[in-house]
């Protein structure tokens, strides 16, 4: 046993279920068929399955004017009154309803079940390319990488651009050499391309030529920078003359001020000026401050400022001779500074002009011994130092005109080296560059390729998967006609849009929708929602079918029956829904193996009794029941018995070939079909096993044998079928009970010999030398 | 659908990505160190024009691939 097969469904109050109605599946079986007459209930019963399973409301999920929460309880119920619930491997879940919100608990484990239902039936086959790419996008929908794939040709257009950018410079750096080799180049160099010739310039050796720039312009400056000090100094000893005849001149004006000493009235006067201040300050003293007489102080001040009114000529004098002291005081100062600052800048240049290549010199020469004193000055002043000084900046004057013209030609020469050296770098860093990215792109471009390649293989390997199964799938329901071949693919121009086409009478690419009939767009939609949950559900799943095919006939019935019962052995469990009484017809007379499935059979509905439905037998068993009763119902064992032959004869001598009278209607009564078996029964051989597992062996030959069994009936149908069970007439009283019990008796020995004990099926499958059932227990040997 | 079936349910966008980086490093693309933040960012949508560069730079630096470029 399977161990996700539901094994028990119920629904209290859900739409239909007004009161509890339970089904309950055998586990051991597969394959679960549902028949009801439209309006008992069995989407209701699926509903269950799906709220509990898939949390959804089911047939009213995509129902337009419905309210899930008002619509989803049985009339006049409550959303809290509803409940369903599953039972599987022993767990039973159950699914309530709060609000519109449907939960299920526990909420863990849940069968995995596909429902698939008549309106996704339309989605499936007849909807948009946009509604059919939502029914598969959790499988083929790679938005997000799609989203990161668009940014690969944006980083390749990226590229590109820089590439171009490169390029530009390479080119605009080209240009300039172009211009330096034309303007400069030698005639030795005449044979070299611009590139050539700016690597060789640039192999030069520029760091000499800088250096020899930097060494000249420092010379300039520093003479520059002497000179400056030099007329500073002289502005500072022309200065200092000034101060010193200022202060002769004051001397002479005191000398000719007269009558006193004029050393002494200077005294006298600062003397005089400073007792004055003295008093100022010691205000109220009673004494004089040299002689310590007693005496006034304020008398005292008085009479000394009475004589510095009389002494002012003097006292003017002797402040400017003050003032021309400092004057002169710091006129020497300053111009000593001068004469520092000057020879230590002259000192520099001395060197500068010593460590001077002879190149730069010139006709220029340099009589170092002369500047002996200079070049050991230790800032000490000296006339020697300052000599010499003054002759060294003579000396050079001469030579400063040829440093400058020198610089100049210098620094032309190592700009034009320098740009020569830039722009050659700049080509050869931008062409590595523009390389680089050239492989980068190449990179990008490969990666596109591959994640374009590999995003489309994925998509069209699912939709393959899936085309190639429903494929399969639909030429086992429609083998030899001229349609199918159905693939999908994804629109390239829009994007969630998946088209469909098909093959139709040996046209391609059409599509289905358009040329199939309703019957054969049912099948196909059920042959996709197979094909997609088989390849993408895997095993341990349950499929629900509700009532899908309205408009198969007969023969494609029993194929659909087949591709239900052999091409999903990988599913846990297959649940069919259905108003067709044909279904059920195709079990009960065990055309299929009635075995392998449970049948459930729903009742009539009402909204009092709800929905009511009950397990379903196979018309031999019916028989057998009316056999063993202890009081005989002739007619129902005379009417089952006529049923039983028509169904199983019609069904055998079908596969059996076996020849009979044709008729306009191509319906065939219980008589013609035993003739018809009489010849056949006569060289076939039936084997059959009592048990699964077990060999089957020979039980045709009785006893009693088929061919006995075959003949005796035909011998007998007219009596007992005919007159006790179909029509009334007076002959029929003059046949026995033991008489219908042995025809009923035959029957049932015949039926056991043409159905399996195994799977309750016929043996209708080819094989290439015998007819088998579906599990091959039974087989019959065509003589 | 149990928990288990549910982990193993992989996003296709996650799926896919997986099997671009294969590719990829099988095709010396991208280099190997990198498919951890190649699967953290293409299965979502956020690989940049950057990323993409980072991932090509890379690939053009690594020692696989300029033993192998000879061989293209």
């Amino acid at each position: 046993m399977a161990q996700g097969r539901i094994e028990a469904v119920s629904a209290t109050k859900l739409r239909g279920a007004s009161r509890t109605t339970t089904l309950k599946f055998d586990p051991s079986k597969r394959f679960v068929l549902v028949f009801g007459e439209n309006g008992t209930g069995k989407s209701t019963m699926i509903d269950a399955i799906d709220m509990v399973c898939n949390q959804t409301a089911g047939t009213l999920q995509d129902r337009s004017s419905v309210t899930v929460s008002k619509h989803l309880p049985t009339i006049g119920a409550k959303a809290g009154d509803l409940s369903a619930q599953v039972t599987s491997s022993g767990q039973t879940w159950t699914a309530t309803l709060k609000g519109s919100k449907i939960t299920t608990a526990p909420d863990l484990d849940t069968p995995n079940v596909a429902i698939l239902r008549r309106h996704k039936v339309l989605k499936l086959v007849e909807a948009t390319p946009s509604e059919r790419f939502n029914e598969l996008k959790r499988f083929i929908d790679v938005a997000g990488v799609q989203r990161s794939e668009d940014a690969l040709p944006k980083a390749i257009k990226a590229c590109t651009q820089r590439i171009d950018a490169k390029t530009r410079d390479v080119d605009q750096a080209d240009e300039r050499l172009k211009q330096a080799f034309t303007e400069h180049h030698t005639p030795e160099e005449a044979q070299l391309s611009p590139r050539q010739w700016a690597k060789r310039r640039s192999d030069g050796d520029v760091k000499t030529l800088s250096a020899s720039v930097v060494t000249l312009k420092n010379l300039i400056d520093t003479h520059g920078a002497a000179s400056t000090l030099l007329e500073a100094k002289n502005t500072s000893k022309t200065n200092l003359d000034d101060m010193r005849n200022a202060r002769k001149a004051v001397l002479e004006k005191i000398k000719a001020a007269g009558d006193v000493d004029t050393e002494t009235g200077i005294v006298l006067v600062d003397l005089l000026a400073k007792a004055g201040d003295y008093l100022g300050k010691a205000e109220g003293t009673q004494e004089c401050p040299v002689c310590l007489q007693p005496v006034s102080g304020a008398d005292l001040a008085s009479e000394i400022q009475e004589r510095l009114g009389k002494m002012t000529e003097l006292t003017s004098l002797a402040k400017a001779l003050s003032k021309a002291d400092e004057d002169v005081k710091a006129a020497t100062n300053h111009t000593q500074q001068s004469y520092m600052g000057l020879i230590g800048k002259v000192f520099s240049l001395a060197k500068l002009v010593d460590a001077l290549d002879v190149e730069h010199r010139g006709a220029w020469t340099f009589n170092k011994p002369q500047f002996t004193h200079l070049f050991e000055w230790a800032d000490e002043l000296t006339k020697e130092v300052i000599a010499e000084s003054d002759a060294l900046m003579d000396a050079v004057a001469a030579l400063m005109e040829h440093i400058k013209s020198r610089h100049e030609t210098l620094s032309k020469q190592a700009t034009l080296l320098n740009g020569i050296k830039q722009s050659y770098a700049t080509c050869v860093a931008m062409e590595k560059e523009v390389k680089r990215e050239f492989a980068v792109r190449g990179v990008l471009e490969k990666m596109l390729e591959v994640v374009r390649r590999e995003r489309l293989a994925f998509i069209n390997g699912i939709l393959d998967g899936i085309a190639d199964e429903c494929d399969g799938l639909y030429s086992k329901i429609h083998p030899g006609e001229k349609l199918g071949s159905v693939r999908f693919a994804m629109d390239q121009e829009k994007k969630g849009s998946l088209n469909q086409s098909g093959q139709f009478e040996g046209h391609k690419d059409i599509a289905p929708q358009a040329y199939f009939s309703d019957s054969h767009l049912d099948t196909l939609a059920f042959c996709f929602f197979l094909a997609v949950t088989k390849q993408t559900m895997g095993a341990n799943t349950v499929i629900v079918i509700d009532d899908v095919f309205t408009s198969v006939d007969m023969g494609h019935i029993k194929r659909i029956l087949n591709v239900l019962l052999e091409g999903t052995e990988d599913l846990d469990q297959v649940i069919l829904a259905t108003h067709q009484r044909r279904w059920l017809d195709l079990f009960m007379t065990q055309q299929a193996p009635m075995n392998e499935a449970c049948i459930i059979q729903l009742r009539e509905w009402s909204l009092a009794t709800g929905i009511c439905g009950d397990d379903v037998k196979p018309y031999l068993e019916d028989l057998q029941a009316s056999l063993a009763a202890p009081k005989l119902n002739r007619r129902d064992v005379s009417s089952l018995s006529g049923f039983l032959i028509e169904s199983v004869l019609g069904e055998m001598t079908k596969h059996l070939n076996c020849s009979i009278k044709r008729n306009p209607r191509d319906k065939y009564t219980a008589h013609d079909l035993l003739s018809s078996m009489t010849k056949a029964a006569k060289t076939i051989k039936v084997y059959a096993a009592p048990a699964k597992g077990v060999d089957p062996v020979l039980i045709s030959d009785g006893p009693p044998s088929l061919q006995e069994l075959v003949t005796d009936l035909r011998t007998t149908l007219d009596d007992v079928r005919n007159a006790v069970g179909d029509h009334f007439n007076w002959d029929a009283a003059d046949i026995s009970d033991e008489t219908v019990r042995t025809f009923g008796g035959n029957v049932e020995a015949m039926c056991r010999m043409l159905l399996c004990g195994v799977c309750g099926g016929m043996a209708t499958r080819e094989k290439r030398t015998h007819l088998a059932c579906s599990c091959s227990h039974l087989r019959i040997a065509r003589g | 659908m149990t928990d288990e079936q549910r982990d193993t349910t992989l996003d296709p966008n996650d799926a896919l990505a997986v099997k671009i980086a294969s590719t990829l490093i099988k095709e010396r693309l991208l280099d190997g160190t990198h498919s951890k933040s190649f699967l953290s960012k293409v299965p979502d949508g956020k690989a940049s024009e950057t990323d993409w560069h980072t991932w090509a730079e890379k690939v053009l630096a690594s020692k696989e691939f300029n033993d192998g470029a000879g061989q293209n």
